[in-house]
């Protein structure tokens, strides 16, 4: 699976050389790493975040902040971002699971709402309404020899080494005895707790983890776009993101990276006007909720059930 | 240097504010008490009120008060149906998302539908709405109160005063807060959890309408206003206590106030950030909420 | 009037001292004594509401909404998180049954022990040949369990799919893995019919030659009788008796509070 798709990626840019098809692929994948890091902490660990979304407003301002008041490499831009969304994950979750899996949702969404509020007045740091524009394109190497990523062709590639990473990353992490934890805590919490699971510090890492992706993907977003504004913690983000993890199956490492791609993919080629694409995302929203709450995941394991079942590994390399 | 006269003011118009907030937040605590969901779109019925009222007030001769009772009226109606739409959505087996979580994202899908219909249909530019209400003031001592200000309050007043003898002098508003106290021992004595459930709902409905109504003359706004509502109102439940309505309704009026002050003081930044440092404050040092009876977890 | 057992001659490993606990003016347990003797079979019993399953709760850290003292060896747990006291030796089952139901049986028995071996955050991710002995080594004795309490031929299946007393079976082999000095089983046999309640006595027998120790809450008096070394009657939140089951049958203050003394014991 994860060799094909890689060797599809690589060779779109020798199949077509079109910024348009270009900048969908670029999108794609960096949403595609974005909506998993809701699913690490969402789909594995059980606790709906709406804060993705501020992490990845946070991230990309603390890059492009870098960049521009610092002085900075766009990798040491991401590095901050990674740390500064880390520990802001870490505070936010910390005081909000003080209280119940319930109030961590809602200071979530307080969370993004009050950063885009901030990103919005104060000017003195945010620039405001305005932005920050004109971010450079990223570079990499030391004097003479260095190269910058300027093309989309090149950021195209830029993007699927960081997806590859990033996903590698991730897999590594849900496919281990971590992520069954998570899978433990989700399932039930004081069962864990009384198996000797610290589920308070299991939590903080899954959020940790999961704010780190989001700050990394919207860094590199905002620099792809050259410009970060406050509308980049705009609740369309949020929705676009729980719609991939819910289609593809809560919880689930393929089937989430195959509706990433997808749900991306589609409106682009689609072409709708703004409005009518996000209404369109609510719906889908409300009728996967309603019709197909484990998603693709889900379908394929009942494809599987329905088959008679000799492999025990079956359900294990499906999640 | 600020004058008692510019502090008291800020007070009148803080207290105006706050009545408005816990029109709002009421409506999110009693669903929460109740049925332990929680309502994303809460903002959007507000600002669909607004925009509702918006549109009506032009047919009804720019009469406030007629469209104000019409639309009352629409969103019982509404309410009741809307009710047993998500209670039959929630209740529904599928997968094993669990209720709070199923109706966080229903109504969270609902909200961007309404908020993008409404954007698609009247843009997102600001609206202004002219009605009856006579451009003016009362003026008590230094302090000036708008006539919309003014009925603003008063139609707060009234619905407040008209919730708590619901609550504690009708059967059905007993049996409401009856749920909300002890579920099991509420089935047990024979009280019909769906009709509470769908009346919960429906009062919840009404009360964001008339939140939004009674904003119209107040302020410009766009369809984004809900938003930042939702916001204030989450932050008034969580410091009240989740699911509690009197905790609601005090910590909103009091936050009305707070805000008007900072706001007449300091940086817009920290007049909108008072609701949310507010809530991490209580989570840390109260985490249960400054009028929580008991602790409620999970 | 306090029927002292041989516990103390032995030594206590959990030993409680005016455990209260209140909700909302109601004293759900109400000053409660218990001693737990290193080795034994304690049961605990009493009549329904008399306060027992909060006990466990307040004494496994799960409720720590209550003033007194519980010692384990000696080390105070009273105010400990679930989890600190679970990685200290104690385990506990629930009385509504609790189960991993998305992972196998065999998974199941293995989540138990991962809290408990020394694998680093690193060993985790690398996979290392380390990390892997240890896995082999968890799922050998995982699979030792599964057979102890007779679930081997399930080892497979998903966990939500096994019956109610399977169930109960595969959290008892669960917190068995880690080895706990103390093992607390909130009702083992409610609900079970007559030949899975010997299965498992027989069971708890076995681990307790090993030399773990239980406490026992459950309401089947005959089941608490036959197996038990010592037990403790609870009545309104409190310490009525605490003997051997021999003691106890005869007890009038026992018959008396227990059964309205109407009734034997032993019935």
């Amino acid at each position: 699976m994860a060799a094909l798709l890689l060797a599809i990626f690589i060779a779109v840019p020798f199949l077509t050389q079109s910024p348009y098809f270009l900048t969908i692929g670029i999108s794609a994948m960096i949403f595609t790493v974005f909506a998993m890091s809701l699913n690490i902490v969402y789909g594995y660990a059980g606790l709906l975040s709406l804060a993705q979304v501020g992490f990845w407003g946070v991230g990309s301002y603390v890059a492009a902040l870098v960049v521009t008041r610092l002085d900075g490499s766009i990798w040491e831009g991401m590095l901050a971002a990674a740390a500064v969304s880390a520990a802001g994950g870490i505070l936010i979750g910390a005081v909000a699971l003080r209280l119940s899996n319930h109030a961590f949702v809602i200071v979530s969404l307080c969370f993004t709402l009050l950063m885009q509020m901030l990103a919005q007045e104060w000017i003195d740091l945010t620039n405001g309404p305005m932005g920050i524009p004109g971010l450079p394109a990223p570079g990499i190497g030391f004097g003479e020899t260095s190269f910058v990523f300027a093309t989309p062709t090149h950021f195209f590639y830029l993007t699927l080494a960081f997806a590859t990473i990033s996903l590698g990353v991730i897999w590594l992490i849900v496919t281990s005895r971590i992520g069954r934890t998570f899978r433990m805590i989700k399932h039930d919490e004081t069962l864990s707790c009384s198996l000797g699971v610290r589920v308070t510090v299991w939590k903080l890492f899954a959020i940790a983890l999961a704010s780190v992706f989001a700050a990394l993907s919207g860094a590199l977003y905002v620099f792809y776009v050259t410009i970060v504004d406050p509308l980049i913690f705009d609740v369309y983000y949020t929705q676009v993101i729980l719609v991939i993890v819910i289609i593809g199956g809560l919880g689930s490492f393929w089937p989430v990276v195959v509706s990433g791609l997808l749900i991306t993919v589609l409106p682009e080629i689609l072409r709708t006007p703004n409005e009518l694409r996000m209404i369109s995302y609510g719906v889908i929203l409300v009728l996967a909720v309603l019709l197909m709450p484990t998603g693709i995941a889900g379908l394929v394991n009942k494809v599987r059930m329905r088959r008679p079942m000799s492999n025990a590994n079956a359900a294990e390399s499906s999640t | 240097m600020m004058s008692y006269e510019f502090l008291m003011q800020l007070v009148v118009n803080g207290i105006v504010i706050g009545l408005i907030y816990g029109l709002i937040a009421t409506g999110l605590a009693l669903l929460f008490g109740i049925l332990h969901i929680v309502n994303f779109a809460h903002g959007e019925i507000v600002m669909l009120a607004m925009y509702t009222l918006a549109v009506a007030v032009p047919f009804l001769g720019g009469s406030y008060i007629a469209s104000f009772a019409l639309i009352v009226a629409a969103a019982t109606m509404i309410g009741w149906l809307v009710s047993g739409a998500l209670l039959a959505a929630l209740s529904a087996r599928r997968g094993d998302m669990a209720a709070f979580e199923k109706s966080l994202l229903l109504t969270l899908g609902l909200s961007i539908i309404l908020l993008n219909g409404v954007q698609y249909i009247f843009t997102a530019t600001p609206m202004m709405v002219t009605t009856d209400i006579p451009v003016g003031a009362f003026l008590l001592g230094p302090v000036r109160l708008s006539y919309a200000h003014a009925i603003a309050g008063a139609i707060a007043v009234v619905v407040f005063v008209a919730l708590y003898v619901f609550l504690t002098r009708t059967n059905s508003g007993r049996a409401l807060r009856a749920v909300a106290q002890n579920r099991e021992a509420a089935l047990m004595i024979g009280l019909d959890p769906e009709r509470v459930a769908r009346r919960a709902i429906t009062l919840s409905i009404v009360l964001c309408a008339v939140g939004g109504m009674v904003l119209v003359p107040l302020y410009v706004f766009q369809p984004i206003v809900g938003q930042a509502l939702l916001l204030k109102a989450f932050a008034i439940v969580i410091i009240g206590g989740m699911g509690n309505v009197l905790g609601a309704a005090l910590v909103a009026l009091a936050l009305g106030i707070i805000e008007s002050m900072v706001g007449g003081f300091a940086n817009i930044v920290w007049q909108n950030a008072i609701a949310f440092i507010g809530m991490i404050a209580v989570l840390l040092i109260r985490p249960q909420g400054l009028f929580a009876l008991a602790m409620r977890k999970g | 009037m306090i029927g002292l057992s041989n516990s103390t001659v032995a030594g206590n490993l959990l030993e409680v001292r005016n455990l209260r606990r209140s909700f909302a003016g109601v004293h759900a347990v109400d000053g409660l004594d218990l001693d737990v003797a290193q080795g034994s079979i304690t049961g605990l019993i009493g009549p329904n509401g008399c306060g027992k399953t909060t006990s466990v709760n307040c004494i496994s850290g799960f409720d720590r909404a209550f003033t007194g003292q519980v010692d384990m060896a000696g080390v105070p747990l009273a105010g400990s998180a679930p989890d600190v006291i679970a990685r200290g030796g104690l385990m506990r089952t629930f009385q509504a049954i609790r189960v991993f139901d998305s992972f196998t049986v065999l998974e199941n028995v293995k989540l138990a022990m991962q809290s408990f071996d020394q694998a680093t955050v690193v060993q985790m991710l690398a996979r290392t040949p380390a990390f892997r002995r240890i896995e082999e080594g968890t799922e050998a004795m995982a699979r030792e369990l599964l057979e102890l309490v007779g679930l081997k031929a399930k080892a497979n299946d998903p966990a939500g799919e096994l019956s109610y007393g399977q169930k109960k079976l595969l959290s008892l082999a669960g917190i068995l893995m880690s080895k706990p000095r103390l093992v607390i089983l909130d009702e083992p046999v409610a609900g079970v019919n007559p030949t899975r309640a010997m299965e498992i006595a027989g069971i708890i027998r076995s681990v307790q030659a090993r030399g773990t120790t239980f406490l026992i809450i459950e309401h089947n008096i005959p089941f608490v009788m036959r197996l038990c070394d010592s037990v403790v009657v609870m009545d309104r939140g409190k310490r009525l008796v605490q003997g051997t089951p021999d003691s106890i049958r005869n007890d009038p203050a026992v018959l008396e509070a227990y059964l309205g003394g109407t009734a034997n014991v032993d019935s």
